[in-house]
């Protein structure tokens, strides 16, 4: 195996610090819901998991968003006040709507596995084999009288109709 | 020694190779069906696993070029708008179907006397009728007896539930009088032989964890087993071989240790559907054969129909817990599946409810779309969509045109080196006049049931070719047909077809009940005539 194929994906301090500020604009904390930020919830990890490549495109959309902080506000991103870095952000989404997308996304499957996430909107934190779930009801027979009134609708054929089926 | 011959070998242990193989296995004979596929597993299903939205594993594509198992081959679909999606494996396709489990019509058989487009079948639905209910009670279907848009029949098992979400588009339904019927599902809703019932787990199309599903493997193969049918995985067959008689001889096929053997038969049944059955005549080429095998019509590959697929979904004001449930399965509507000419288009199609999408999807698609924004809005707009959102596919009759077709790909080929099959396809006019008013017809559906925001999909959805028919179709005329009545070959007299390519048009519904009735319509055909079988 080559050394760039054995290669862990890294990201650097930095970027992680980048990261878990842009994580809170994508899903913050819900308290009268109780659902926890995305920054709670082990994103990088599960990136680094499940989806090793595209981390190397994200660190590099962490390290544009650095480079626009310093070159249009003479800031570094984690510098500047919550509401410039939305700003930022937002502007740079604006103008690339694909921008930080795969990061956006793989955040919420990251956070919809959370076990805290899954509990606040009322899923047991368990597969679904096997105990499975719940349907009711099984057939409301009452919706089902104006189908039956209106008799058969299929199409007879010459068939049917020779033999009176 | 002398060569080992077996009686009959079927090759494809799926939903109509294990159907035919079930019912000639009374007769006593010798039989042995050949896979390309192993075994599954159901542990390993991802609803097994608490991450199962993501879990990846064999089962988590069913476009065979992305999960390009071992068993798989690749598909060129470079020259279709619609991608083909199958299973290889013992249990074929029905490891992965929804179970959605309508029968054809009766006018479905009867196209060209009733509407004076593409062809009569040579059978009609009185003759398969028996073969649907026996095929009921081997699957193990669920349902509703009286549904007033199909012959009278009686599923051994009472209906999937409906929830919250099944009441909810029924009264839209019924506030348009338009027709409505739970659906037949091929899930058991009872403990039934031996198998545990649905648990609503919800992601039937990763595989069932609980066999609920009757995907055959479980249904079908362990009672052929026990009758004396042997199922050997992992043989992958390279060509049919016939003689100077233009009889079939046996196969060539690879074993699962990747030695090239033969297998000398009496019979050759073919049972890989409507892309695997061509593929493997077109391949078997001879002297007598040079464009294929059983090909003297030159129609082998030819009139493929795929069931061009639509979609709209709907977003409820209230919680309908639609994520959870047998996601492919709650109700059909056939309100428009018989030909009405001032609709624009000759034929119909099925309405079929399926369930809202588990959170993970529900978040991810969301974002991904832009309809669930950034910041704190995202749990709003999350909570509005979550368990509130009822899905209607629109399944299109597609009609027989020769230039759809499958052909051998001239580059790609699979791990034996067997050349890959290419489809090439184009949605007809028709099919596509249907979309437009099928898509309409739900989105006004969704509307009349209370829905607050509607989405319809672009048409005809690209990886939904499940339905893969009519590329050997049966007919009476042997230049105007592959196979007989009875998917006899015309041209190879120990030679049959009992998958959807015999076919000769599509219907408007999801096709697998229909082809196990012909399967089994086939083999009791054959039984029936065994002693001039070959004649």
């Amino acid at each position: 195996m080559s050394d760039a194929a054995s290669a862990k994906p890294t990201i650097s301090n930095l970027q992680r610090e980048i990261v878990s500020v842009v994580l809170d604009m994508i899903i913050p904390a819900d308290p009268l819901r109780n659902k926890p930020s995305a920054t709670d919830v082990s994103v990088l990890e599960y990136i680094i998991k499940r989806h090793p490549n595209t981390l190397a495109r994200t660190a590099e959309e962490l390290t544009e968003l650095q480079n626009q902080a310093q070159s249009e506000r003479q800031s570094d991103f984690l510098a500047l006040s919550r509401e410039s870095q939305d700003a930022l952000v937002a502007a740079m989404r604006s103008k690339n709507p694909r921008f930080l997308m795969t990061l956006a996304v793989q955040a919420t499957e990251a956070y919809y596995l959370d076990e805290r996430v899954m509990s606040s909107i009322g899923m047991p934190s368990r597969p679904p084999y096997p105990e499975g779930y719940t349907v009711e009801p099984r057939v409301n027979e009452f919706l089902l009288e104006p189908v039956r009134a209106r008799g058969s609708i299929w199409r007879r054929t010459e068939i049917e109709q020779k033999t009176d089926v | 020694m002398a060569e080992d011959v077996v009686d009959v070998l079927i090759i494809g242990a799926g939903a109509s190779g294990a159907a035919v193989a079930w019912s000639l296995a009374d007769t006593g004979m010798r039989i042995v069906c050949m896979e390309q596929g192993d075994w599954m597993n159901p542990a390993t299903y991802p609803s097994n696993f608490q991450d199962w939205e993501v879990h990846g594993g064999e089962t988590s594509s069913a476009s065979p070029n992305h999960r390009n198992r071992a068993a798989d081959y690749p598909i060129n679909d470079s020259e279709s708008p619609i991608a083909i999606v199958n299973f290889n494996a013992v249990g074929g396709s029905t490891i992965l179907y929804s179970a959605h489990f309508p029968r054809f019509h009766p006018s479905d058989f009867r196209v060209r006397t009733l509407d004076g487009v593409a062809d009569d079948w040579p059978i009609d639905y009185f003759q398969l009728e028996p073969f649907f209910a026996q095929n009921d009670r081997n699957m193990g279907v669920s349902g509703l007896t009286g549904d007033p848009a199909i012959p009278e029949h009686q599923p051994p098992l009472p209906p999937i539930p409906m929830g919250k979400m099944g009441e909810t588009i029924a009264r839209g339904f019924n506030k348009l009088g338009w027709h409505w019927w739970p659906s037949d599902s091929a899930i058991i809703t009872e403990p039934y032989q031996g198998r545990g019932q649905c648990l609503n787990l919800g992601p039937c199309n990763t595989g069932c964890a609980q066999g609920a599903k009757s995907s055959v493997d479980i249904a079908y193969w362990p009672v052929a087993q026990r009758m004396g049918v042997e199922v050997r995985p992992n043989c992958r067959v390279n060509q049919v071989t016939v003689d100077e008689n233009d009889m079939a001889t046996g196969v060539e096929y690879w074993d699962g240790n990747g030695i090239l053997q033969h297998q000398r038969a009496e019979v050759v049944i073919m049972a890989c559907n409507g892309v695997g059955t061509p593929r493997l005549l077109l391949h078997s080429q001879s002297a007598r054969f040079p464009n294929g095998l059983a090909n003297r019509s030159g129609l082998v590959g030819k009139n493929l129909m795929l069931h061009p697929w639509g979609h709209a979904a709907g977003i409820f004001p209230e919680p309908l817990d639609s994520h959870v449930g047998p996601q492919g399965c709650c109700l059909l509507s056939q309100e428009f599946y018989e030909t009405d000419t001032s609709r624009g288009f000759v034929r119909g199609y099925n309405l079929q409810i399926t369930r809202g999408s588990p959170p993970v999807a529900t978040a991810r698609n969301g974002v991904a779309s832009g309809t669930i924004p950034w910041g704190a809005a995202h749990h709003d707009e999350f909570e509005k969509r979550y368990g509130r959102s009822i899905s209607i596919g629109v399944c299109a009759e597609d009609l027989p045109e020769e230039h759809n077709r499958v052909v051998l790909d001239d580059e790609r080929c699979d791990s034996n080196g067997i050349p890959a099959p290419k489809i090439i396809y184009r949605t007809s006019e028709n099919s596509l006049n249907m979309l437009a008013h099928g898509t309409a017809r739900a989105a006004e559906a969704l509307h009349a049931a209370g829905a607050i925001e509607v989405h319809e999909t672009n048409y005809p959805i690209r990886y939904a070719g499940w339905h893969l028919l009519g590329t050997a179709r049966m007919g009476s005329d042997p230049e105007q047909s592959v196979v007989n009545e009875w998917g006899r070959s015309h041209d190879v007299r120990n030679l049959f077809i009992v998958d959807g390519s015999v076919f000769v048009t599509s219907g408007g519904v999801n096709p697998t009940t229909t082809i196990q009735a012909v399967a089994l319509y086939i083999a009791d055909a054959m039984k029936q005539r065994l002693a001039t079988l070959f004649d």
